[in-house]
């Protein structure tokens, strides 16, 4: 990939100015453009950082570099600082950089970046939508969102952060190392093989988990789930073995309770034959004691059911006429509440379609004046307030049934009817049966006492029909203690059924998703441990790097050291002979700026994107011996298919040029039109 | 070389044949632009990553994978979908560990 085009409108010193790269030979990869002080070489160098990277790459211009990605107020002041003092307000501020297929890129495709400032008409960086930033792939031209362009700037390019490892200036190379230390070394050990990415990753991964637990439930595992399953299944059938013996044991009641009855049956028709003539009587009088009995009983049942129904209702209903009439006012209060919460919430967007923000998008009333404006909005909000002021007739003031909204109030409601619709008749109906089926019992109880006492023979039988008598009643209450047992043991494994539903369609959920969640720990742990075995790795080859980048530039005196990079930062070379020295405290100023050139170069060549180099002032204040060997090496590595010197006329100089002449692909002067005000940028001519 | 990167393409890699993605290197290397880091290309780093792989029962398609969909949403702010997309990259490791078990 190569830089085959960039064109520049109202940017700092260049008003319309474009620069058009040959494509360039394995051969031929140097491009020199030659600049005086101030005529445009750095310019070139900040329209790529921001050119490119937007507000990301505002961190590698002079003067921002403490700005962070979010700092707008940075960008929006640097973009103001940047833009062409005699611009025409009317024409934006344009940065055009077109990428091609070197002879190298096969199944390359080119790619445009656009990125336009917009400008007001006092010339300052406009309110809102400044920015805009069309990207072209092959022939596609697409219009990106601010948000989404730099991850796919980033994806065909480099990441933003390694910018400076492409497009550096000596100066800055050197501050790269010097400014960095620790933080530094580690960014680039981390850029190295990826381990950042591998990084993230392994964050992304881990909160995909943690996330996905989040969604099952809280971090209940699939074994705890299935715990948790096996227990209520173990709970269903101890119940259900448990229903089963009291069925077995009710039926056996039962039984028992029938085969009494029909003893006693007997023993009564035998009292019957022992009391001859009244044996119609004894009979009669059983049956009739047996049918008063059993009215007794159902009558007794129903009046317990029935007021246990009733009993509030009837309190209820005696209160049926202030109740309806609160529930009615305290039903309107809650719709009036709902129609006032409505429109509060609501006069937010109802102001801002009545009057739109800024008032320049408010084509009616935008021409008011603030003070106006203000006025006008008071107004529409108290004209808003009459939807809902005053509250309506016969609203409750507050809620003194708290309780019974919605849906409660309407089974309240509900209650109140069906109450009413008992009425108190009802009850004293059933009372009245009552008493007389108690009365009709003592009749008949009294009556056989009085036919059972009267042979003597009687007597035996007599005892028996007692005794039987007990062991029904004591065979009736067992059974209904046992149907009372059984309708709350049915109930309770109607819970538990329910239940053990709910966990088995939570498990059909669960399984697969605890199968992902397993795969992501697994990948979670295989990131970890490859980054800590990466790290010592990455920082060997990072030194290597540095150390073979680094001897071809510098001095000869350290062609046999080997760079070692501290945990502190601090970077020394170390001699066979096992002395070492600290190289930033010792070295010299340029040797200090080959050193973070070299560091650069290490890092261009981790990345392994073969991007164009765009070096600003490669060799600064470097001795005739320092700068053959610098450019020497430069045009020698073989990291780019493209490298473009920007230099000025006492670095670069003719001799040096001459010495590379059979490298250099093409040559440009920039200089700065007084008349015009403005940088012409000059192919094919230089210096010299 | 970079390549243009569209959604359907990796959503294309979801309807390959099973019997095709369970070769040794089921997904393409470069299924979509990002280039993988180094460290799954440096031979010595390789069979370190190998290894730890097969030690947890996953391969390096995922891995890869996961760093492209990191990668895709690394610095854009966007944070939407990003859990959907790891999701689906694990499903497509469970489809091909269930069409070649290992």
């Amino acid at each position: 990939m190569y830089l085959s085009r960039l064109h520049l409108e109202n940017w700092r010193c260049y008003g319309d100015a474009t620069f058009e790269f040959k494509r360039p030979s394995n051969r031929r990869p140097i491009v020199l453009i030659g600049a005086m002080n101030g005529h445009g070489k750095t310019s070139f160098l900040l329209s790529l950082y921001l050119g490119i990277f937007g507000k990301f790459g505002l961190r590698y211009c002079e003067g921002f570099r403490s700005a962070g990605d979010k700092d707008l107020d940075s960008y929006r002041k640097a973009i103001n600082k940047f833009r062409r003092n005699n611009a025409d307000p009317d024409h934006p501020t344009t940065v055009e950089i077109t990428f091609s297929p070197t002879l190298n890129d096969a199944e390359g495709e080119e790619f445009h970046i656009r990125r336009t400032w917009f400008f007001s008409s006092s010339n300052t960086l406009r309110q809102y939508d400044f920015e805009e930033v069309e990207i072209r792939t092959g022939d596609k031209p697409r219009k990106w969102d601010l948000e989404n362009a730099p991850a796919k700037i980033e994806s065909a390019l480099f990441p933003a952060h390694v910018a400076p490892a492409f497009f550096f200036d000596g100066e800055q190379a050197q501050a790269l190392i010097e400014n960095a230390g620790e933080e530094g070394i580690k960014k680039a050990v981390e850029v190295m093989f990826g381990s950042k990415i591998l990084s993230e990753t392994a964050e992304r991964v881990r909160t995909f988990i943690s996330a996905s637990q989040t969604e099952l439930g809280g971090k209940k595992k699939l074994s705890e789930q299935e715990a948790d399953l096996q227990e209520k299944v173990g709970q269903k059938t101890a119940l259900m073995s448990k229903i089963s013996g009291i069925e077995g044991q009710l039926e056996a009641d039962r039984s028992e309770k029938d085969q009494l009855e029909r003893d006693r049956s007997l023993k009564r028709e035998e009292l019957a034959r022992l009391g001859g003539a009244a044996t119609a009587d004894i009979l009669k009088a059983q049956r009739d004691l047996d049918a008063a009995s059993n009215a007794k009983v159902e009558a007794e049942k129903e009046v317990s059911a029935t007021v246990k129904e009733l009993g509030l209702a009837l309190a209820m209903s005696r209160l049926e006429l202030p109740l309806r009439n609160r529930i009615r006012a305290e039903e309107l209060l809650e719709v009036w509440e709902n129609l006032k919460k409505g429109t509060i919430e609501k006069q937010e967007s109802v102001m801002v379609a009545a009057m739109p923000e800024p008032p320049e998008k408010d084509n009616l009333l935008g021409l008011l004046s603030q003070d106006v404006r203000q006025k006008v909005k008071e107004r529409f909000l108290r004209a808003l307030e009459i939807i809902y002021n005053p509250a309506p007739d016969g609203c409750a003031e507050d809620y003194l049934l708290g309780h019974a909204r919605g849906e409660a109030r309407r089974l309240l409601q509900n209650r109140l009817d069906r109450a009413v619709a008992y009425g108190s008749g009802h009850v004293k109906a059933l009372a009245r049966r009552l008493r007389d089926a108690r009365d009709a019992y003592e009749e008949a109880k009294s009556k056989t006492d009085h036919l059972a006492g009267l042979p003597q023979e009687t007597e035996g039988v007599n005892e028996d029909l007692k005794r039987l008598d007990k062991q029904i009643d004591e065979a009736i209450r067992r059974v209904n203690q046992q149907e009372n047992e059984l309708k709350k043991l049915k109930a309770e494994l109607h819970d538990v059924s329910a239940e053990i539903g709910r966990l088995r369609e939570l498990l059909k959920q669960l399984v697969p998703e605890q199968r992902r969640i397993a795969v992501a720990e697994s990948v979670n742990k295989v990131l970890t441990d490859l980054l800590d075995e990466l790290r010592p790795t990455t920082l060997a080859r990072l030194e290597a790097l540095v150390t073979k980048h680094f001897i071809k530039i510098a001095d000869r005196r350290y062609r046999n050291g080997k760079i070692v990079l501290g945990t502190g930062g601090e970077a020394r070379i170390v001699y066979p002979d096992g002395s070492a020295e600290s190289l930033l405290a010792t070295m010299s100023g340029f040797e200090r700026r080959s050193f973070g050139i070299a560091f650069s170069l290490a890092l261009a060549e981790i990345t392994q994107r073969r991007l164009p180099l765009v070096i600003d002032t490669p060799l600064g204040n470097a001795d005739s011996d320092h700068r053959p060997r610098t450019l020497k090496a430069l045009v020698d590595e073989d990291l780019a298919d493209q490298v473009i010197i920007l230099t000025h006329d006492r670095e670069v100089t003719e001799d040096l040029v001459a010495d590379i002449h059979t490298n250099i692909c093409q040559r440009f002067l920039v200089r700065f039109d007084q008349t015009g005000r403005h940088s012409q940028v000059m192919p094919n001519e230089f210096f010299f | 070389m970079w390549r243009c990167r569209h959604v359907c393409e990796r959503k294309f890699v979801v309807t390959l044949d099973p019997n095709i993605i369970s070769q040794d290197y089921p997904l393409p290397l470069n299924t979509t632009n990002m280039k993988s880091p180094p460290c799954f290309e440096d031979p010595e780093t390789k069979k370190a990553i190998a290894q730890l792989c097969k030690d947890q029962k996953i391969d390096i398609p995922l891995l890869k994978a996961l760093c492209d969909v990191t990668n895709s949403f690394s610095g854009s702010g966007r944070a939407d979908g990003i859990n959907r997309d790891i999701s689906d990259c694990i499903e497509r490791f469970l489809e091909r560990s269930q069409a070649q078990p290992q």
